[in-house]
């Protein structure tokens, strides 16, 4: 088991190689060079002159190959350098930012779960009644509802009209409930239909019919035979969210002006603020990877079969 | 114990606008007892509704007329659902040994879920239990920790066997449970359920399209054919020398020992 989570680990070295491969390349073939969107940023007239000097600074003058493999070698240290734009340590930036990140991302797949497993089981169990149709409404909705104007028309009632609500930061738990929302309601959208898809089809199965026909009890039918493989989907999606969420949110991090690093992100791409960029695929693809991993794990805890099924073809 | 009252049933066909009158009916006055200890074979071709018999008599089906009387009680008019005690004497073996249990329980998980379900044992007392029962159809209780997809289908069938006996039952549905084996597996099958027969004093209820194996097994044989109990024979003899076509047509079945014995009834 140690074996195999040390080799998945390591897989992270080459999905982390392509990542900046390309990242690397399309930074180049970009026509916009990096010393002039940082002038263009500090606003300082960029003249020959000084374009020179910051591309000196920044290493930009050397070969590209000098340029990746430094890169590289700077990597492997973890060692991301400072910021062109704020001059600021890379590292010391973004640990300002992830807390607030980590935060939301898991206080929202939080709530998607504790929301979206009972009303996917209510909706499979008593299918066509009421909760099945609820289920369905928050499910067109959520899936249909872009999120910058869900989280507007959210301001708008419970912080504007009702003022029950903060409009936007951080710090109290009030300040938690409306980003929540918005970035949980398509979670739920999806995980209640992928959930009552799942639980039907396992109600179909024909040993769950016949553990009725040998007296089991409904309710242990539920918890025995059909809600352990029924959560399998599942956990693949929530495995996928979560790397997204983690990674940042920039849009409803936009709208409630949290504190995240997603639009520390997207600024670094729009001033080619390399070191930042650099920062961002490395932390994203190890997320990603560490979120697969969890999945995997999970499933082979919850259905062994995939494990003696692995011992057996080696 | 088991008594079959007058049994009629057609399905239900509803179509949009029109209510449904020309329904096939499945079976049709269908009436015969099974007593304590006893083996009766119900015999058919498929499609004859000796499956549809076999659903009705575990509760899974209302029929349309008639009473299905087990010890004494109508298993249909209590309530929608068969009483859990009810269910306890009367289990079943499927056909299908892989689909009828859950592939990501063990042997020991399988076959003591009834336990659990019907019985408060101490941890030591339901391994015991398990491993007896293991034992009772002839595996080894080293197998409890087996998952479904380690076993061969005749051994899967066995553990649904153990399971089907573990409550010590008074009727065991068999629902063409032999029938997905090969022959070897069907001959030690059988010999095995004869075996418990005679030691739990069980009774069957043996539903199969195999003369041989019905023959075998089977202190009375009742033929059906188009939803109609057609013979009713205590002695498989007399099926043998059967002139009702539907006999004849699962006695020619029967594969002889050589191509050149094969029997020719004219």
């Amino acid at each position: 088991m140690i074996g195999y989570i040390g080799k998945r680990m390591l897989s992270v070295i080459p999905i982390i190689f392509v990542a900046t491969l390309v990242m690397f390349a399309l930074i180049h073939i970009s026509p916009v060079d990096p010393a002039e969107a940082y002038l263009t940023a500090a606003h300082i007239y960029p003249t020959e002159e000084v374009l020179e000097q910051k591309r000196h600074e920044f290493g930009l003058d050397q070969p590209l190959l000098t340029q990746y493999l430094h890169m590289i070698g700077r990597m492997a240290t973890l060692d991301f350098g400072t910021s062109y734009l704020t001059n600021q340590p890379v590292w010391t930036e973004v640990a300002a930012r992830l807390p607030a990140t980590v935060e939301l991302a898991l206080w929202s797949m939080l709530f998607a779960a504790v929301v979206s497993i009972p009303l996917g089981i209510a909706a499979a169990v008593y299918r066509n009644s009421w909760i099945d149709m609820l289920s369905r409404c928050i499910s067109y909705l959520g899936a249909s509802m872009p999120q910058f104007w869900l989280g507007y028309l959210l301001i708008f009632f419970f912080s504007v009209k009702l003022d029950w609500l903060p409009v936007e930061g951080r710090g109290t738990w009030q300040n938690l409930v409306l980003p929540v929302i918005t970035l949980s309601l398509v979670l739920i959208a999806v995980y209640t239909r992928l959930l009552r898809t799942s639980v039907l089809e396992q109600m179909q199965q024909t040993y769950v019919q016949y553990a009725r026909v040998r007296g089991l009890r409904e309710r242990m039918i539920m918890l025995k035979h059909v809600l352990r493989m029924s959560m399998m989907p599942l956990i693949s999606g929530m495995g996928i969210n979560l790397g997204k969420l983690l990674t940042g949110t920039i849009i409803v991090e936009q709208v409630f002006s949290w504190p995240g690093f997603g639009r520390y992100f997207v600024d670094a791409i729009f001033n080619r603020d390399i070191p930042v960029i650099q920062c961002y695929v490395f932390f994203a693809a190890c997320l990603f990877i560490l979120c697969n991993l969890l999945v995997d794990l999970v499933q082979l805890y919850m259905d062994p079969r995939i494990s003696s099924k692995g011992r057996a073809e080696h | 114990m088991l008594e079959v009252r007058e049994v009629s049933h057609s399905y239900q066909q509803r179509r949009w606008f029109r209510r449904a009158d020309h329904t096939p009916s499945v079976l049709t006055d269908i009436s015969f007892t099974i007593e304590k200890g006893c083996c009766l074979g119900l015999l058919g071709t498929s499609g004859a509704g000796k499956s549809t018999l076999g659903k009705i008599i575990l509760g899974m089906q209302r029929p349309s007329h008639g009473q299905i009387l087990f010890e004494g009680q109508d298993i249909y008019r209590t309530s929608r659902h068969m009483s859990k005690a009810m269910r306890r004497d009367l289990q079943v073996v499927f056909q299908d040994c892989y689909s009828a249990v859950n592939p990501m329980m063990t042997a020991a998980e399988i076959i003591g879920e009834p336990l659990d379900n019907y019985e408060r044992l101490g941890t030591a007392e339901r391994r015991r239990r398990i491993g007896e029962l293991l034992e009772q159809v002839g595996l080894s209780a080293t197998d409890a920790g087996k998952r479904p997809d380690q076993f061969s289908g005749g051994q899967l069938q066995r553990i649904n066997i153990a399971r089907a006996i573990a409550l010590k039952p008074k009727l065991i549905v068999l629902d063409e449970s032999v029938s997905s084996l090969d022959m070897v597996n069907q001959t030690h099958i059988l010999s095995l359920l004869a075996e418990l027969k005679a030691s739990h004093q069980l009774s069957y209820l043996f539903i199969t399209h195999d003369i041989r194996a019905a023959m075998t097994l089977c202190d009375r044989i009742a033929v059906m054919d188009q939803g109609r109990l057609v013979q009713q024979e205590a002695d498989g003899e007399a099926l043998i020398h059967s002139a009702h076509p539907a006999v004849r047509q699962l006695v020619d079945s029967i594969l002889p020992e050589h191509p050149a014995n094969r029997l020719v009834w004219d």
